[in-house]
């Protein structure tokens, strides 16, 4: 375990900013820390960063107890969401400033700062201030100076939010392959959940402070442990029990499952009218009444077959739903068994 | 409030410490000293000996003290509602006129030397010789009225400045709104901007109070063209009683306005702490809802102009003129011919005096700079002290500095540093330090926090992160705070008079002497055979700084003095 945290309480005057009781993080693996704001997800990082000290708790970092130790004696990389470049010093100066601090050779921190340099296509870039670069490569400089001393975990605080969407897409694949290449820790906070999706081999979901599911992406979009993980991730159908009568020998009060799952078909078993319908490109949402309730189905782009005010039939892929009781998934053993098909 | 770790405050508490040492002993023991001084006298051999309440007793046997109180009341009282009564128009005028150059023409006299104010106004009031000649016949300065007048002359700058920062602070859709809602001019004024800056209002309220209570410097240079007792304070009168040898009663005096400033200062030092507002009780009147046409404000904003610029004009005038146009009768108002030789002789004279301002102004502001940085820095970073630390900084910005006179005395003389440059460095501190520390605490306090953060993740513990990091990044802020420390220092007249009684003797090796600029302009008046000329050319030569210094900052100031103020 390169990073044990244990029943850590931070608290800002009455407000519990983070309550986590047992988290372990393995070497080389990137995990993604995912949640609204306001869930504590950058309290966590600042917690393990040495930037904010828990209340109680205890955190443990490569075996050593470093619950209130300074951030300076915790040998970790942060990528700050703003990056926070140091502006009165070059690119070379600010990605050198790690080694610099560490009183290594001149000729070793020359050498290892070119090496980076070339690694992030920065090299013409050396000389300028960081006022002078554009955001994406702003944030190449940031996590050259976190990665350069080679950190037992590097910290990255959302730190795509404040690029452009295309500039986004790249760097996720930059981010990745540097964690592979470099062989480092990640720990990645964000808010979005398509990049901890793309990005995480495990994701940690936070809400109001607690930890509610740490699994592979694949787990987490699949089953997730609660109502809240399946909403954190596109857009799901949450149907109240007795609306549809499936499973109805079954304790359970939302029945979910993703509007991808939902096909039309002339032998579905569901009745309902498209009320309405949004062209997004890739794909066609359509939002359609079956009785009382309101689902989103997701269409084909080419379909023409389908208008506003149809009568259409749906059948649901059985084997995607899930079912949950007071918030909570829980396991089922009959795969979605219509007790009465409707007319 | 956010929570910072303790063990990352208590290494920070080291920031603090040199500044609050320094308090304690140069502004906080001398208060307490004070106290005790007052049940004590000085034999002949200089030894002190208890007596009681016979200093106290002195207060019923003084004969002129009734006529000191009451001057002391109207400099309080009047100087304020005076300056808050001129300053909001002033300010309104300034904010509709948008223009930049006129902020720092209107802050030239707060920040040029109080004692070279007051001379160009001795210097222009004069009866037969100054300008006044043509309107009015009487001697202004055998009442205490022209001791007001200079006191709002140089006081009215900062009062406008603080209610020009908070109008300008009004959001702009706030004023956007009231133009669709249709309410302007007086109206607005009254039931909108003034509400909302009503904290400005008080603070500058305030801070006219103190400066108006503890008049000082005025009286000093008046004091030769003054009879006597006529527009004395309890200030002036306690620093008379200290030279005259009578340090228990003047200790008295001084205990009385260490607890007069005290109750004022803890008004000042709440408010400026908390900024809250309340509602207004002046929106049931119907105010007229007119805006004031253009020429209306312009006329009154020359009038203005007229007030603040006048005594500059006449004084330089003045200093190109030969004696004999001087002293022509009627006064003769544009030199006819232009001389120079003012300026020689003002130059010849006041070489030490020149020298010793410089120097200890100069080391003086980078003494307290040197103490007051990392002090401003921990308290705003890490909140060291908390909100006592910056409450007591305030606290001693609002004393005046007179009542600090003879215990700080007897330390410099402790350590025979009485009449020397180093003595004046050692106690400027003392009256720049708290602008200091007020000013970059609120610097830094808008200081991303990220760049110290980054610094701790690089490696660099939070002294390393300070000198490598923050420091630099905030020479500019730090620059400024030293341009107002300097312009304080440069017009210093209570410690130069108080600890130094020589000029300086322009030995490189064994300086000695340190009388400033202030003290060799303030003197001369008192002096029988006055060369006008020479004092008048003096005084231009002590705005010089002022002036570079106002032009300097003048697009920084009204940002730099939110909330903030100067003494």
């Amino acid at each position: 375990m390169i990073l044990s945290i244990n029943n850590i309480i931070k608290k800002f005057g009455n407000f519990t900013a983070l309550e986590i009781n047992d988290l372990e993080l393995e070497e080389n693996k990137y995990y993604v820390v995912l949640g609204p704001s306001g869930s504590g997800k950058t309290t966590l990082l600042r917690i393990i960063a040495g930037l904010e000290f828990p209340d109680s708790g205890k955190i443990t970092i490569s075996g050593n107890e470093m619950t209130n130790a300074p951030a300076w004696k915790r040998d970790l990389g942060l990528v700050f969401q703003n990056y926070a470049l140091y502006p009165h010093l070059t690119v070379y100066e600010n990605i050198a400033s790690p080694l610099n601090v560490m009183k290594m050779p001149r000729n070793e921190i020359i050498k290892r700062v070119n090496e980076l340099l070339r690694v992030m296509e920065l090299t013409d870039q050396a000389g300028k201030y960081p006022a002078q670069l554009s955001g994406g490569q702003q944030q190449r400089v940031a996590l050259a100076r976190a990665v350069i001393k080679k950190p037992t975990i590097l910290l990255l605080d959302e730190p795509l939010s404040n690029l452009d969407t295309r500039v986004r897409i790249d760097l996720r694949d930059y981010l990745k392959r540097i964690q592979k290449e470099f062989k480092l820790t990640v720990i990645h906070v964000t808010h979005d959940p398509t990049e901890a999706m793309a990005l995480g081999d495990e994701v940690i979901v936070l809400h109001h402070g607690k930890l509610i599911q740490k699994s592979s992406p694949r787990e987490l979009y699949n089953k997730p442990n609660d109502i809240f993980c399946a909403r954190l991730l596109g857009a799901v159908n949450l149907i109240p029990k007795n609306n549809l009568n499936i499973n109805d020998n079954m304790d359970y009060d939302l029945l979910e499952i993703r509007s991808e799952d939902i096909k039309f078909s002339d032998d579905g078993e569901i009745n309902g009218i498209i009320k309405s319908m949004q062209f997004l490109g890739s794909e066609i949402l359509f939002n359609i009444d079956i009785g009382n309730y309101n689902i989103k189905v997701r269409g084909d782009k080419f379909d023409d077959n389908h208008n506003e005010g149809d009568n259409v039939k749906l059948s649901f892929i059985k084997s995607t739903m899930n079912f949950y009781k007071s918030g909570k998934r829980i396991e089922h053993t009959e795969n979605g068994k219509f007790n009465k098909i409707p007319e | 409030m956010k929570r910072i770790n303790y063990s990352l405050k208590k290494r920070a508490i080291i920031y603090i410490i040199p500044a609050l040492i320094y308090f304690l002993i140069f502004a906080i023991y001398p208060m307490i000293e004070n106290i005790i001084l007052t049940f004590q006298q000085q034999t002949i051999t200089g030894s002190y000996i208890f007596v009681g309440l016979k200093n106290y007793m002195e207060l019923f046997k003084t004969p002129n003290l009734g006529k000191i109180i009451d001057n002391s009341l109207i400099y309080t009282f009047i100087v304020p509602v005076i300056d808050i009564l001129l300053a909001i128009p002033l300010a309104t005028f300034l904010k509709k006129l948008n223009k930049n150059f006129l902020l720092p023409m209107i802050l030239l006299p707060a920040f040029i030397p109080l004692v070279t104010g007051a001379t160009m106004w001795i210097l222009m009031l004069n009866p037969f010789y100054g300008i006044i000649y043509f309107i009015y016949h009487k001697d202004l300065f055998t009442t205490i009225w022209s001791i007001v007048i200079i006191d709002v002359w140089s006081s009215l700058p900062l009062a406008t400045l603080i209610i020009y920062a908070g109008l300008k602070a009004i959001p702009k859709n706030i004023d956007e709104a009231n133009n669709i809602d249709n309410i302007k001019g007086m109206r607005k004024l009254i039931t909108i901007d003034i509400p909302y800056i009503k904290y400005q209002i008080l603070a500058a309220f305030i801070l006219m109070l103190i400066y108006g209570s503890f008049t000082f410097d005025p009286i000093y240079a008046s004091l030769g063209v003054s009879p006597p007792f006529a527009n004395l304070d309890l200030s002036y009168y306690s620093y008379e009683l200290f030279f005259g040898g009578q340090l228990g009663f003047s200790a008295v005096l001084m205990t009385i306005m260490t607890v007069v400033s005290t109750v004022i200062a803890v008004i000042f030092v709440k408010l400026t702490l908390n900024n809250k507002m309340h509602a207004s009780k002046f929106r049931s009147i119907h105010w007229p809802n007119i805006e004031m046409p253009k020429p209306f404000v312009l006329f009154f904003t020359i009038l203005y102009l007229l007030f603040f610029m006048l005594p500059f004009v006449w004084i330089i005038f003045e200093s190109f003129k030969t004696n004999a146009e001087i002293f022509a009768l009627p006064p003769e108002i544009i030199p006819a011919k232009i001389t120079f030789s003012n300026y020689i002789y003002s130059i010849k004279q006041g070489e030490p005096y020149f020298i010793t301002s410089i120097v200890v102004s100069i080391l003086g502001s980078f003494l307290a700079l040197l103490i007051g940085i990392p002090a401003a820095y921990a308290a705003a970073r890490y909140r060291v002290g908390g909100i006592k630390f910056i409450g007591l900084v305030l606290f001693i910005y609002s004393i005046p500095l007179v009542i600090l006179m003879i215990p700080d005395y007897s330390l410099l003389n402790y350590i025979h540093s009485i009449n020397s440059w180093l003595g004046l460095i050692i106690i400027y501190p003392v009256m720049v330090m708290p602008i200091i520390i007020w000013m970059l605490y609120n610097f830094y306090s808008t200081f991303p926090k990220s760049y110290d953060e980054a610094a701790q993740i690089d490696g660099m513990s939070i002294f390393k992160s300070f000198r490598k990091i923050i420091l630099p990044l905030s020479y500019d802020g730090i620059f400024v705070a030293f341009l107002y420390a300097f312009i304080f220092a440069w017009g210093a007249l209570i410690f130069p008079l108080a600890f130094t009684y020589s000029e300086y003797n322009m030995s490189i090796l064994y300086p000695a002497g340190a009388q400033t600029l202030t003290i060799f302009i303030g003197g001369s008046l008192g002096h029988e055979a006055v060369e006008y000329g020479i004092l008048a050319a003096s005084s231009v030569l002590s705005m010089i700084p002022a002036v570079l210094i106002a032009i300097f900052l003048r697009s920084k100031i009204d940002k730099v003095w939110r909330g903030g103020g100067i003494k």
